[in-house]
């Protein structure tokens, strides 16, 4: 019987008391409830929302008004990590898709849905059906190319890429920069953005920070940790809301074992998920006093989200029940399923990691085959597969 | 064209994860002979974008503006979702709206009671709150029914449910009780041990002048029978005080002590310095012991309804499970007590292993070491 977990368990229990408070009836009748972030942090979107809304509500059948107000959906989801947002922009395109020649513009948005929702063969469905017609759509294109690259189908994905050179060779080179650099060529693909980043001047600012953050991570996979960090830091300083960049940032500085930085970085950013693990991992580090708060509300999430059927990032969750619940069994069960979807290289990390602490030899076989015949190059992997541990970063 | 330069911006990220906790309604239907007690527990951001709660616009959603619009609140939610007898539809009776906390903001607690009018035995649900708006959203429902609690969750492809109530089979969870009594005193080390620590003695024992056998079977059985009763006496009455949550203890205390208890017993195999008063040691921590047996049950899913039934055989399995053992142990020490395997074996060299590990788990729980991580 292991008795940190009971000792785990008797502490969400009594945690439970705490976090649940009772229902309540407020005293006072001006005491603020919740706060919008919408209203509050964007409220020039948040009024032009609001007019789209009415304005639908008028002339639901105004194409160019869905199309938009589906775009600013798809946008605060991400600005917020909040999947309500795609599920209005799902309701608002519903209608258009039925029909049985869709606008081409309808099926990349509802693309980009489902690639959120986790549902890749249907977002590639809806690309093909666009590609099938115009080959060289830009948008389609790049979407194709970014879930292939994380389905670890590097080759497709670099085609979709070149696709792209015609109408922007900057956003071909970046697009194509990660596959490549996962399928054997990451120092040349180093070399080339490096290029690109110095003159570059045609990206708009969130492009900056996909660019810089692809960089950062190439950086990382050869060990020039240093350039990796000044990359991070510059995608960081456009300051543009997004949460990739900030997982990102957060995993390499747990690699880098600087759990403080982790802390400064995440500290009040408890709402998102992905972000509360990667605090809670830094917090196990420096042994601080919320790491069981922290456990606890990871616990609860983790599991509504099982029972709602929307547990998408079992990557996460194998990595909360290896380092967080110190359950080597249900990580690699959790890290072998979400591996079965996408195989981004945090995705194989945490694979790795829980199938050595769980003596799984036959997977960390598996895994190392793949990662031959891709020729994908990972100082990091290097160093997982070298100290054969599984326990000495929290990544 | 600002149209163009969002869309290149949403494709960039490789994986947005769900990060953000999604729509979700936690509906709780306790029913009790013709009623029905329903707690809905409705999230505020989503009522704003369905009903608008935000009166002045300012970005903060205020009590006295939720209670402003609990009318509209009422009647659109109230729209979504049908709770209904077979024998037909029942009469809502409003409680006061409250407010609660959840992980990802406020909530808006919508209390009511149904009343059916007739014994209700089958319910049914129909839900759709916010599948027209968003289809992400889930509705969580648990419905509770004396000792049993269904979960469901609706989604757009789950919009009704019903649910059919059997008389609820006491004896049933009482033997269920029963058996969880039975392996949990099997296979909890800890208990074992500690028992079987101070059965050893009853029939051999070191003294000044070396090792005593004890020769009269009835002296034999009525030790045996003194440590058994006061240990059960002493648990029994700490289980049901914890599980009636009188009193509460905390569970490192209680793992840690229990551990300890199991050290000083088997010490006293090796180096005696209580004889007699064997049964007041097995009193003293049977309480302790109480507590963690309670925090088994904790876990097995009590309900308020059933608890007595639930205590009784969790309680007796437990006695069941250690008559059993001792059963097997007595009649087996008896043949063994004159031979030195018994004595210098079991008695000593068992005692120190004894010793050992529960030192171990002694330090594991109380100073949250992890030893096999290491």
């Amino acid at each position: 019987m292991t008795i940190f977990r009971i000792i785990i368990i008797g502490l969400l229990g009594a945690m439970m008391g705490v976090l649940h408070a009772k229902p309540f009836i407020p005293s006072q009748d001006d005491q603020v409830l919740e706060k919008l972030p919408l209203k509050l942090f964007q409220s020039t979107t948040s009024k032009k929302i609001q007019s789209l809304r009415r304005q639908l509500k008028t002339n639901p059948n105004d194409w160019p008004s869905v199309s938009q107000l589906a775009q600013y959906y798809i946008e605060l989801s991400k600005t917020f990590a909040d999947p309500r947002y795609m599920g209005y922009a799902q309701t608002i395109l519903n209608p258009w898709l039925e029909n049985s020649k869709p606008l081409a513009q309808a099926l990349v948005l509802r693309a980009v849905i489902r690639q959120n929702a986790h549902d890749f063969s249907g977002a590639m469905m809806d690309l093909d059906q666009v590609l099938g017609v115009q080959s060289n759509h830009v948008q389609a294109n790049l979407i194709k190319a970014t879930i292939a690259s994380v389905q670890g189908e590097y080759s497709l994905s670099i085609q979709h890429c070149r696709r792209l050179m015609r109408r922007s060779l900057i956003l071909a080179l970046v697009c194509q920069s990660t596959p490549a650099s996962l399928s054997g060529n990451a120092e040349i693909s180093y070399q080339m953005l490096h290029q690109i980043m110095l003159t570059e001047t045609r990206l708009s600012k969130q492009q900056l920070v996909w660019a810089w953050t692809s960089f950062a991570e190439i950086a990382w996979r050869l060990g020039y940790f240093e350039a990796a960090n000044l990359h991070f830091q510059t995608a960081l300083q456009m300051e543009v809301q997004d949460y990739y960049l900030l997982r990102m940032y957060a995993d390499f500085l747990l690699q880098q074992r600087r759990p403080v930085d982790v802390i400064r970085l995440i500290s009040v950013d408890t709402q998102n998920d992905s972000l509360l693990l990667r605090l809670a991992l830094a917090e196990k580090i420096t042994r601080s006093k919320k790491l069981s708060d922290h456990v606890f509300l990871l616990n609860e999430r983790f599991l509504l989200n099982r029972q709602r059927g929307s547990a998408f990032h079992k990557g996460d969750e194998a990595r909360f029940h290896l380092y967080l619940l110190n359950q080597p069994q249900e990580a690699l069960k959790l890290s072998q399923q979400n591996w079965r979807v996408q195989r981004e290289p945090t995705d194989t990390y945490i694979l790795l990691k829980s199938a050595i602490a769980a003596h799984d030899l036959k997977t960390i076989a598996e895994v190392k085959r793949w990662l031959t015949v891709h020729g994908t190059e990972d100082v990091l992997i290097e160093e997982i597969l070298a100290t054969q541990e599984g326990k000495n970063n929290e990544i | 064209m600002k149209s163009k330069t969002i869309l290149i911006v949403l494709m960039l990220l490789p994986t947005i994860a769900w990060c953000h906790k999604a729509s979700d309604s936690f509906l709780t239907l306790t029913v009790e002979k013709n009623y029905i007690f329903v707690r809905w527990d409705i999230s505020l951001r989503d009522l704003e974008y369905a009903v608008g709660l935000d009166v002045d616009d300012n970005g903060a959603i205020t009590w006295k503006e939720l209670q402003e619009r609990i009318n509209d609140i009422e009647t659109y939610v109230f729209s979504r979702l049908q709770v209904k007898n077979r024998s037909g539809e029942c009469y809502r009776e409003m409680l006061p709206l409250q407010v609660d906390h959840h992980t990802d903001g406020a909530y808006a607690v919508l209390n009511f009671n149904l009343d059916c009018s007739s014994l209700i035995e089958q319910v049914d649900v129909k839900y759709r709150l916010f599948f027209d708006l968003d289809p992400t959203h889930r509705g969580l429902l648990h419905i509770r029914n004396n000792d049993n609690t269904e979960f469901v969750v609706f989604s757009p492809d789950l919009q009704q449910i019903n649910f059919t109530f059997m008389k609820s089979n006491r004896w049933q969870r009482f033997r269920q009780f029963v058996t969880e009594g039975v392996r949990h005193i099997w296979a909890g080390y800890d208990h074992l041990l500690f028992l079987i620590c101070l059965l050893l003695p009853s029939v051999a024992r070191k003294t000044s002048v070396g090792w005593v056998q004890n020769e009269n079977f009835i002296s034999i059985l009525w030790q045996v029978g003194r440590i058994v009763t006061a240990f059960t006496v002493a648990h029994s009455l700490t289980l049901a005080l914890a599980v009636l949550q009188w009193v509460n203890l905390p569970s490192r205390l209680v793992e840690s002590a229990i551990a300890f208890s199991v050290i000083l017993v088997a010490i006293n195999n090796i180096q005696p310095f209580f004889r007699e008063q064997a049964w007041c040691v097995a009193f003293a921590f049977g309480l302790i012991h109480g507590f963690g047996f309670a925090s088994v049950l904790d876990s097995l899913n009590l309900t308020a309804g059933a608890l007595g039934v639930s205590l009784l055989g969790f309680n007796l399995g437990v006695e069941l499970g250690q008559l059993i053992i001792v059963s097997i142990f007595l009649p087996l020490a008896y043949f063994l007590r004159s031979y030195w395997f018994y004595q210098r074996i079991l008695m000593q060299a068992g005692s120190f292993v004894i010793i050992l590990i529960s030192t171990i788990w002694f330090l594991q729980r109380a100073f949250d070491l992890n030893f096999y991580q290491i």
